[in-house]
């Protein structure tokens, strides 16, 4: 279904801003070799002419009166959110299939993160405890009976969702399920959290699987009745930021803030790897065994092999650190960004795979 | 699908066909790569404290405000805490000017908890801060020594790391870095340098490269250490920083694509992450402003670094020993900048330094035995060396490289002594000997005179006057661990490291205060610690967590207080003091001073619970407790430790180096008293004084051994605290009790009272309970002129 035309304001179209990808390459001005110290990565300009050339995302609208964003997700190709905002006031916007629209947004601040079920159902949350709903009709605010920063959620139906969250500094973290009607604090039994960790992340669940990430490395598991801790090895040192998978012997979290981490769930066990030269990434949309996009810091973007750690680096996507990817399972990838810091600025990018 | 390069290596690609300023078009210049010493950039130099010469008038002046803001000290008013280890960045970077090292006593702790499976997490410290210890809290209801957590189980300490040149080392292309590692030791020399990465940029700055950013490594500093926090800058004042640090983002956010498309400019290494830092105190954040920090930062990218010295024939030898001896594999002679080779002697690489130097410590990609190779450009004014400060020389920072370093340390230490010191002498050569300094003395400072603060108390002349110099210098003298210094814990690596508000002898801040602790007993008593009641904040030993003892649960912390005119105090006759006392409140008036009897029956006079009876035994109980010297044992005194556990022969200190030290407090002259605009205000404050009984415990006088002593103390000990106060109990104090405190130099000895609470002198009048009940009840209820004449007296003190 798609959402009530009602709650939009004026929309505007994608911005597939050619003048754009041209002018990377003519800032840079040696992009004439394409292999010249790009150790292979190539052109830095999207060539429409080849399809298999490197990855070149374009900005997906015009974000220069957005606030940060930080997470999308879609039903499908013709039905995709994005969430964001500023401490202020929360942000939405909407992809039709044709056009982005600005949302009218709940009065809540930032919000995280965004999930859903389908067209007529999508759930976000965000900091000061913030949450809303999506009913198809409209974006509802609800009271999660916390003021704490709520970073992730997820959700196996509307009346099976868990969020995560938690203070960077001080507390523990704070995990709650909604069960359609009312969010219930679940208990994290301290000797389970093996990091020392205040927050959680974000959380991901698949075939009776849920997973849990969040800082200094933490992973937890939902067992059914409580959360445990799992071992993710010593180089789960460092903020685990988003995870996504095909099944639960597949879920690949990543992380790191300054220097990546990639931690893969085989079904038995995590095993993490720390990428060298490579910033943090904060957003993974997996599409297959072999076949998901990460983005990070300063504007990183590639494609990786979850299953080999294999990756090609896109070429720079963006200046502004990317939080989220989510990809359509139709080839397109759309990966939002931006500063936490005020003044907020945002940034909306998609790359379409067409190799 | 194939891996490829991250971002960085696209982005060298962009640098390298950049017009501007590429090194590489100037044919004039040698190949760094080379490995020689060579010519090296004009104009990067420039005298002790002040900006590189190619600084604009504008940048010229936004330095003097950023080195001004270094020294700023401060306030929990203004944000400080709510953990914290220092009031100002100048603190740990004071040697031998703002932006340089500091002495051991300012090394700080790094820890850790090593999980289960392994994993390396910082450890928390009334917080997380990076895996910073903090020493200190501010605010009521909070331990004043943040304890450390059970799960903490790794501990290294750091030495303030000097910053002399870093905007010069920022504009470093980081290929060229790059060019000099060889992580795989493929040309078989012993050495495999690898780089450090943040946020995939080539790190640089740090004991183990593990940052690119210096507006990060100000922020992170000022928030972990200080307790400041800040937002980052905007991408407008990045760009406008000395080195531009804007990442090409467009500053203008309506422009369409601009975040998206910009390109990465050459310097954008030099940006910091985006996340405000927040804290819980009751100072709104960010606690710092945005042209603030601007400042700070241009101020450290535009610090110079300190001339070498002209050649001589013996640099030439030493540098051909440097040469042969294998320095350069680690300490490159130069790397290639923007203006020309950087002389930094350092590869900017990690290299695992062998397993005597390893700290465990994981920052990046560096393990735990992995370190920067340390820049050597003005190396000889920074001591002491290495990442922890254990090296007190030169000579012995080379003794310890081990691992990669190992070689290059067994032909230095081959070498017949001459050689090793035109080696040194080449080291010295390389900035900053000038400078160079056994403490924060420099090399001929003037001797302040009679009646200055500092200066002796009578004029001195021929022998004395140059007992008393020595004296002075060996006050201001930092001792090393191989010189004895800690037992193995110790406060403070000198005398002056406490006592240098305003002049060494002074008083000292807030982040100097020394901390006792002790047992509150299940029915509320004090029991002193096993360990004694001092809890020290640092300690020789690398891997010493300088936790409490488990069970203690009161801590106390105490301020440093003035030693000018300790010698004056000393001549008091113990009669003199004794006649002031009152213990049983005989006249009824509320105070009951009470002499403090030491050991043996001799009267306390010094210290917080006028717990040490003199000078002599002052210096033996500082040199002891505080610095962990051991001492020869003296008939007649009772202070000072014989003996400690460490490797160095006991005494460590020898009897004449401490009967300088005596000799040197013993003619300390008095805090000189302040002029006034208003001298009308200060006599109606005197009166006030009296009036308001405040003089009844500050006794403004007491008859000295050749005059009147103004002290403004009785030297006696008074219950102060509040009545429900469980306190350290030492001596013949209660634990409520304390000395009165001597209030010449008022002026120079803030922050006020034994634990430094009060940082203004009102609060410390609010503080006073008990006995100072009524003083304090009296001024609250003055006309608040009569306070501020009061107030103006105090601070003529």
């Amino acid at each position: 279904m798609f959402p009530h035309r009602s709650t939009r304001q004026r929309p505007f179209p994608i911005t597939y801003a050619a003048l754009i990808s041209c002018s990377l390459a003519q800032a840079i001005g040696c992009a004439a070799d394409p292999k010249a110290d790009s150790g292979g990565a190539g052109d830095t300009a999207r060539d429409t002419s080849e399809p298999a050339g490197p990855p070149a995302w374009q900005p997906a609208f015009d974000t220069s009166a957005a606030g940060s964003l930080s997470s999308v997700w879609g039903s499908g190709p013709d039905d995709i959110w994005i969430v964001g905002g500023t401490d202020a006031q929360a942000e939405l916007y909407h992809f039709d299939g044709a056009a982005w629209s600005p949302a009218q947004a709940p009065d809540l601040p930032i919000l995280a993160w965004v999930t859903g079920w389908g067209p007529s159902a999508a759930f976000a949350v965000g900091r000061g405890g913030g949450a809303a709903r999506f009913d198809g009709e409209g974006w509802t605010a609800l009271d999660t009976g916390t003021t704490e920063d709520l970073w992730g959620c997820f959700g196996f139906a509307e009346d099976d969702v868990w969020i995560v969250g938690g203070d960077a500094d001080v507390g523990a973290p704070l995990i709650l399920h909604f069960d359609g009607a009312a969010f219930t604090e679940v208990p994290l039994d301290p000797a389970e959290n093996n990091r020392g960790a205040t927050t959680l992340f974000k959380v991901w669940g698949s075939g009776g699987a849920l997973f849990a990430v969040g800082q200094s490395g933490l992973i937890l598991r939902y067992d059914g009745a409580a959360w445990r801790g799992e071992a993710g090895g010593p180089l789960a040192d460092q903020d685990l930021i988003s995870l996504w998978g095909t099944g639960p012997d597949d879920i690949t979290a990543v992380g790191g803030r300054s220097n990546a981490r990639i931690a893969h769930f085989d079904g038995s066990a995590w095993t993490t790897t720390a990428p060298s030269a490579l910033g943090g990434l904060n957003g993974i949309s997996v599409q297959g065994e072999h076949e998901a996009v990460v983005v990070g810091v300063v504007g990183y973007a590639a494609s990786l092999d979850p299953a080999t750690g294999d990756r090609e680096d896109h070429p720079p996507a963006a200046t502004l650190d990317l939080h989220a990817v989510w990809g359509d399972g139709a080839g397109t990838y759309t990966a939002v960004g931006g500063t936490f810091a005020a003044p907020h600025r945002g940034v909306a990018i998609q790359w379409r795979d067409d190799r | 699908m194939r891996a490829a390069p991250g971002p960085l290596l696209l982005l060298l690609g962009v640098l390298g066909c950049r017009g501007g300023k590429d090194p590489a078009d100037s044919a004039r210049w040698p190949d760094p790569a080379a490995g020689g010493h060579g010519p090296m950039a004009e104009g990067i130099f420039a005298p002790l404290g002040q900006p590189v010469p190619f600084a604009t008038d504008a940048q010229r002046a936004i330095f003097d405000e950023g080195i001004a803001l270094s020294g700023h000290r401060f306030t929990p008013a203004e944000g400080l805490g709510p953990a914290f280890n220092l009031v100002s960045c100048a603190g740990c970077h004071e040697k031998p000017a703002a932006g340089g090292s500091a002495g051991r006593y300012r090394n700080f702790f790094l820890t850790a908890e090593i999980t289960e499976d392994g994993a390396y997490i910082p450890g928390e410290s009334f917080g997380k801060a990076g895996g910073v210890m903090r020493l200190y809290t501010t605010g009521d209801g909070l331990p004043p020594r943040p304890p450390v957590p059970a799960t903490t189980n790794l501990f290294a300490q750091r030495n303030p790391i000097p910053f002399f040149g870093v905007g010069l080392i920022a504009e470093l292309d980081q290929g060229d870095i790059l060019a000099g590692a060889d992580p795989q030791d493929a040309d078989g020399d012993g050495i495999s340098g690898r780089p450090n990465y943040d946020r995939g940029f080539v790190g640089r700055f740090g004991r183990k490269a593990q940052t690119v950013s210096i507006e990060g490594f100000i922020r992170g500093p000022l928030n972990n250490h200080l307790g400041i926090t800040s937002d980052p800058l905007t991408e407008a004042q990045r760009a406008a920083l000395p080195v531009d640090s804007s990442g090409g983002a467009s500053p203008d956010p309506d422009s369409l694509g601009a975040l998206w498309a910009a390109p990465l400019q050459p310097w954008a290494q030099a940006s910091a992450p985006d996340a405000p830092l927040t804290d819980n105190d009751a100072v709104p954040d960010p606690e710092l402003g945005g042209g603030d920090l601007f400042a700070l930062v241009s101020f450290a990218m535009l610090t110079a670094p300190m001339a070498f010295a002209a050649d001589t024939t013996e640099i030439d030898d030493g540098r051909v020993i440097f040469d042969d001896v294998g320095c350069g594999g680690c300490h490159r002679p130069r790397l290639m900048g923007p203006r020309g080779p950087l002389p930094v002697y350092s590869d900017l690489l990690l290299h695992d330094m062998g397993p005597a130097l390893a700290d465990g410590v994981r920052q990046g990609e560096a393990d735990g035995s992995e370190f920067r190779t340390q820049p050597l450009w003005g190396i000889a004014a920074v001591g002491p060396y290495l990442h922890d400060g254990r090296a007190h020389s030169l000579d012995e920072a080379i003794r310890w490289h081990g691992g990669e370093g190992e070689r290059s340390r067994r032909d230095y230490e081959a070498l017949q002594v001459d050689e090793q010191a035109l080696l040194i002498g080449f080291l010295r050569s390389l900035g900053g000997a000038e400078h160079e300094s056994l403490g924060l003395q420099a090399p001929g400072a003037r001797l302040p005179g009679v009646g200055e603060a500092g200066g002796p108390t009578t004029a001195l002349h021929g022998a004395a006057l140059e007992d008393f110099a020595a004296g002075r210098l060996l006050f201001d003298r930092e001792f090393g661990a191989s010189e004895g210094l800690g037992a193995p814990r110790f406060n403070g690596d000198s005398c002056r490291a406490c006592h240098f508000d305003p002049v060494p002898g002074g008083a000292g801040p807030l982040d100097v205060n020394v901390m006792r602790h002790g047992i509150l007993s299940s029915d509320g008593r004090y029991v002193p610690p096993a360990v004694g009641s001092v809890l020290h904040r640092s300690t020789s030993l690398p891997g010493d967590g300088l936790r409490a003892q488990p069970e203690a649960s009161l801590f106390e912390p105490r301020q440093t207080p003035t030693l000018l005119g300790l010698g004056l105090i000393d001549g008091i006759a113990e009669a003199t003091i004794a006649a002031q006392a009152d213990p049983h409140d005989a006249d009824g008036d509320g105070i009951s001073g009470e002499v403090s009897l030491v050991d043996g029956g001799r009267v306390g006079r010094f210290g917080w619970k006028a717990q040490v009876p003199s000078v002599a035994e002052f210096v033996r109980d500082a040199l002891s407790v505080e610095l962990g010297l051991t001492l020869q044992a003296r008939a007649g005194l009772s202070f000072g430790q014989l003996e400690d556990n460490d490797d160095v022969a006991d005494p460590e200190l020898g009897l004449d180096e401490e009967l300088l030290l005596s000799r040197y407090l013993m003619r300390l002259g008095p805090p000189p008293r302040q002029r006034s605009d208003d001298p009308a205000a200060v006599s109606r404050g005197a009166a006030a004084f009296d009036a308001l009984g405040c003089a009844a415990c500050h006794s403004p006088a007491l008859e000295g051994a050749s005059g009147p002593v103004p002290l403004y103390s009785d030297l006696l000990l008074h219950d102060i605290l509040p009545e429900d106060t469980v306190g350290i109990e030492e001596g013949s104090a209660t634990g409520r009790e304390l000395r009165t405190p001597p209030l010449w130099g008022l002026a120079h000895s803030g922050p006020f009272l034994h634990d430094g609470a009060a940082a203004t002198l009102p609060a410390a009048i609010a503080g006073h309970h008990g006995e100072g009940s009524g003083a304090r009840a009296a001024f609250d209820a003055a006309a608040p002129a009569t306070q501020a004449d009061l107030l103006r007296f105090l601070e003529s003190l």
